[in-house]
């Protein structure tokens, strides 16, 4: 289940406010994974914005406007699976900030966004997090 | 206790593949002259524009003559793309490159029909070129 993908860590309430930290690419709390579903690509060999090696980049994605904490701003977040592989299984996460049903699929993350990787790979591994620019 | 799942909705990712498709592309109805997204600095003054921008692009309806090409220039920080299903401009879905904040990206029409288009990551974003 979902609960089981992002169980918060041990003492912290998983109900209260999602605080962003930018020090730690690994952790649920960074700051650019304000709305990851899945698992951190840099826990499984590849890093913060690119795939482990033999995944598949998908082009499409979910968005979201994560707020970084050290310069203050907020920066539109494109989450792109890297599929083709069975999930990584490390680094678990789940965030929802600004996050909207299915029929809003833009702010969605329980869907495979594994749209446009080559060869059609539908599988989830991992999912990375690159800025697409500045949010408003 | 961690467990490496993720219940990702596989009903809701069925809902979307019909929208997906593949790259690289080269048939007779349509020609790309470029695979990758430009900057928007790059299109002619005299360009035939669709400007994407709050979720929409901004002709529903645009008609063209044969031969000509169109830009789609994204104005937003959402990843927008034009994407055609299959049997639209060829046998196989056709899924052009996704377009950050002030890139385009364009299609020649080489022959005349409807041909009808979407963004990829959102379904609900459709118009149509009419190429006479």
């Amino acid at each position: 289940s979902r609960a089981n993908a992002a169980s918060a860590p041990e003492g912290t309430d998983p109900r209260a406010k999602w605080v962003p930290q930018d020090n730690d690419v690994q952790s649920c709390d960074y700051w650019r994974h304000c709305s990851i579903d899945g698992n951190i690509c840099d826990c499984s060999g590849g890093s913060l914005t690119n795939c482990p090696p033999g995944t598949k980049l998908a082009t499409a994605s979910w968005v979201a406007s994560c707020y970084n904490p050290t310069d203050g701003q907020s920066y539109l977040i494109a989450y792109r699976d890297c599929c083709g592989a069975n999930v990584s299984g490390r680094c678990p996460c789940l965030n929802t900030e600004g996050e909207l049903p299915v029929y809003r699929p833009e702010f969605a993350n329980d869907i495979i966004w594994c749209f446009g990787a080559e060869d059609d790979a539908m599988t989830y591994h991992c999912t990375i997090s690159p800025i697409v620019g500045k949010a408003s | 206790m961690n467990f490496p799942t993720k219940s990702r909705s596989v009903l809701a990712a069925l809902m979307l593949a019909a929208f997906s498709g593949t790259g690289a592309f080269a048939a007779d109805t349509i020609t790309v002259p470029s695979e990758a997204a430009v900057p928007v600095a790059e299109v002619p003054a005299d360009a035939i524009i669709v400007n994407i921008e709050k979720m929409k692009y901004d002709q529903p309806e645009l008609k063209v003559k044969t031969g000509d090409t169109v830009y789609w220039i994204n104005k937003e920080v959402m990843p927008h793309n034009v994407a055609f299903k299959k049997g639209v401009v060829g046998d196989e879905p056709f899924k052009g490159e996704m377009l950050k904040k002030d890139q385009a990206y364009s299609i020649t029409f080489n022959e005349a029909g409807s041909y009808e288009y979407h963004c990829t990551p959102h379904p609900f974003m459709r118009a149509t070129v009419i190429v006479e």
